[in-house]
């Protein structure tokens, strides 16, 4: 597979060793004076910076040692202090991290704002606001994204009163329809809001958008109605059982599995548990399965945003969906809340008999190739779809960097990025595999990469099948030993990724050695990903705005989470 | 144009080849995995009153009453609550809890599915189909056991 293929180098960065690890010392050096203070993260060093200074930091870390891909922001209360830690990587290679922690205090928590460097801190510095408190200054638009305007205090602060009434002043109710369609200042446009009742938003996003004739001449996604903060629930259960059950249920068309496999890379790494190699690649198998799942209703209803066919194509991935369900029931009792990882391994072995679930999955896979070509029949060689969405809904590669996008909707834009390959776990890297890219950049390009991914997906299950069929039985370990209260040591924190449905699902923890996170952090790709709506559809007519929504395969559970 | 009636030969193939994959529910019933997690059966003859599926809960759907002796008075479990994660089957030591494959249940308000000890203890077992022999094949279940006539106190 890929990874055999040497990295191109990234040597010329600052910081980058002949080996093509991470040179700390040197980092430091190049921000010189910036840095105040250096931290040991699992995952990464730490370096402490003033709340004055973080658009130098960031720009000189981006431009001189190549940190291009500004993974997530992270903010937190201490009892002494806020802080935002700004996960960087780098598309070329992900394993090089840095966290750049800025501290502010309690009293005046203001720091400087990463937007102008990476447009993808804007939506998560406006979420840091919203739940934790912390304010940005010189951020374009700092106000709240998944909690209403009008709701008091910030969740997630040490001092929030969970009890406390939300009031909703009257003038707050005064009448939408007035003002519905005039835009201030701009006589020429109407105001159009899409969604959040509409199919076509696969979910409750509202869209406010406003039209120049047919053109759209500004939209700003307006999300939180699916807003539950499951990372506060997340810090309100053990590590040990009471958090697998959520990830189920951030993107839940699906791809629960893969949701899991964040929490749990996230959280063995963080309590240094083993998994056996076994259930490392029942993972890997079931992961897959929920992947093709994902990437099918994906297809399917970007099928019907496009030809607006509600029988054919929409049915026929439901029916194939349903195939993978029945194999994910027999393997974890349930078909889309699976709750089948645990801490060091996996709930369950196979089903019994094994072989008649083998043959199932073996049916599957026979079927396979001639149900894509189905797919690709219907979808990528009709010229009706090419008509609609080749060369609408562009996304540069390098806006695409910028807003942090990832998953198919950057491998879609050219940017060769799979957390798969290039930041290993599970049984990936054993496994022969492609990464698959389109340099098209465009609705046509996402779609694809999906079609195909989905083949990769199948190839990469059966070669766990063959591994699965000849496992030896007495090595069928499928859990290994994870006390039964997990209390990693205070004060250790992590950040890791692995690569969901939708692109690089990331969590964050801070342990305080209790058996509950201090700080659960969700890095959501949706989130991220819908980011780049505005690049894609502002110029371009309403129904390829809709086709590009379609093309991003938001699910709103994960993005408001 | 070419794409655009192989894309239509697709459809006109799966529309004339007869086979269909739903089912006429409820007349017929779906297949239900042996490993499915449905609606709770609990066993008070079991049950020690040792609360750990009360404690491993993720959301507070178990609720037990117990004396000052420790002796159980109830066990509430709220089925329209529930996640159906079954963390409380897996702590539970001696299997009182066990989730069963029923899947089907209504009822006119929410209140009615706070199940008690007596709901619960009547749930049917699913096709006589014994939950935990594909979950944890050393363990088994009770499904043999006639209600009552096991005395583990
Ligand atoms: S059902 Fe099981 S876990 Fe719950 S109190 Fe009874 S014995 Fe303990
Ligand atoms: S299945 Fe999960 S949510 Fe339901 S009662 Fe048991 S532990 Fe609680």
């Amino acid at each position: 597979m890929s990874l055999e293929e040497p990295r191109p180098p990234t040597e010329s960065d600052v910081g980058v060793t002949a080996e093509g690890d991470l040179d700390y010392d040197e980092l430091a050096d190049l921000l010189g004076d910036h840095v105040v203070d250096r931290e040991q993260h699992v995952n990464a060093e730490g370096f402490v910076i003033r709340p004055d200074e973080v658009e130098a930091v960031l720009s000189t870390l981006r431009d001189e040692a190549g940190f291009d891909h500004c993974s997530c922001v992270t903010a937190q209360e201490y009892q002494d202090r806020y802080e935002s830690i700004y996960h960087l990587k780098k598309y070329d290679d992900p394993t090089q991290e840095l966290s750049v922690v800025v501290p502010t205090p309690r009293d005046n928590p203001v720091s400087q704002s990463g937007a102008g460097v990476f447009d993808t801190a804007e939506w998560h510095e406006r979420e840091a606001y919203d739940l934790v408190g912390v304010e940005y200054e010189d951020h374009p638009d700092l106000r709240r994204i998944l909690l209403p305007e009008t709701w008091q205090g910030h969740p997630l602060s040490l001092d929030y009163n969970q009890d406390q009434p939300q009031i909703v002043p009257l003038r707050e109710h005064a009448n939408p329809m007035e003002k519905r369609t005039k835009v201030p200042d701009d006589p020429d446009t109407m105001f159009v809001n899409i969604g959040p009742h509409h199919p076509a938003t696969h979910g409750v996003l509202h869209v406010k958008t406003t039209l120049d004739g047919e053109q759209i001449a500004d939209i700003d996604p307006d999300i939180g109605y699916l807003h539950r903060c499951e990372e506060q629930m997340c810090q309100q259960g053990t590590y040990r059982h009471q958090i697998m059950p959520y990830p189920d249920r951030w993107d839940y068309i699906s791809a629960g599995l893969l949701n899991e496999w964040a929490y749990a890379r996230a959280a063995e790494d963080l309590a240094d548990i083993d998994v056996p190699e076994y259930a490392q690649v029942i993972r890997t198998m079931s992961a897959e399965f929920s992947r093709i799942a994902a990437h099918l209703l994906a297809v399917a209803t970007f099928a019907l945003d496009i030809y607006g066919d509600f029988t054919a194509i929409f049915m026929y991935g439901i029916r194939d969906r349903e195939v993978i369900q029945n194999i994910l029931e027999d393997l974890t009792g349930q078909r889309l809340m699976f709750n089948y990882f645990r801490l060091g391994g996996v709930a369950w072995d196979l089903p019994e008999p094994r072989e008649e679930f083998f043959e199932q999955i073996r049916d599957f896979l026979d079927e396979w190739p001639e149900r894509l070509e189905e797919y690709h029949n219907l979808l990528t060689s009709n010229e009706l779809f090419q008509l609609r969405v080749v060369d609408t809904g562009v996304l540069p590669p390098e806006e695409a960097k910028s807003y942090g996008a990832t998953g198919p909707v950057a491998r879609g834009s050219g940017i060769d990025y799979d957390l798969r390959r290039d930041d290993p776990y599970g049984y990936y890297d054993e496994l022969e595999w492609d990464v698959i890219t389109d340099d098209g950049c465009d609705n046509f390009s996402r779609a694809v990469v999906r079609l195909k991914e989905m083949e990769q997906s199948a190839r990469i299950i059966e070669q766990c099948v063959d591994l699965l069929e000849d496992w030896p039985e007495d090595e069928r370990e499928i859990q290994s030993n994870v006390p039964r209260t997990l209390r990693p040591d205070p004060d250790k924190e992590i950040y890791r990724a692995v690569e969901g449905a939708k692109g690089e699902l990331g969590i964050y923890i801070r342990s305080d050695g209790t058996d509950k996170p201090a700080r659960f952090k969700i890095r959501s790709p949706c989130f991220c990903n819908l980011q780049t709506l505005p690049v894609m559809a502002e110029g371009e007519y309403v129904p390829d705005m809709i086709a590009a929504l379609g093309s991003l395969d938001i699910v709103l559970g994960e993005v408001d989470r | 144009m070419l794409g655009v009636l192989k894309s239509m030969a697709t459809t006109m193939k799966h529309a004339l080849d007869g086979n269909t994959f739903t089912v006429e529910y409820p007349e017929e019933e779906p297949e239900v995995s042996p490993r499915f997690r449905g609606v709770h059966k609990f066993s008070q003859e079991r049950c020690i009153w040792c609360r750990q599926c009360e404690k491993v809960c993720p959301n507070d759907t178990i609720q037990i009453v117990t004396d000052d002796q420790r002796n159980g008075e109830q066990y509430n479990l709220h089925i329209g609550q529930c996640i159906y994660c079954r963390l409380c089957e897996e702590v539970c030591p001696v299997d009182a809890i066990i989730l069963t494959q029923n899947f089907e249940f209504v009822a006119d308000t929410k209140d009615e599915f706070a199940y008690n000890m007596e709901e619960l203890k009547n749930v049917p077992w699913y096709k006589d189909i014994d939950p935990l022999e594909s979950r944890e094949p050393d363990r088994g279940a009770w499904i043999g056991e006639g209600e009552g006539e096991v005395d583990y106190q």
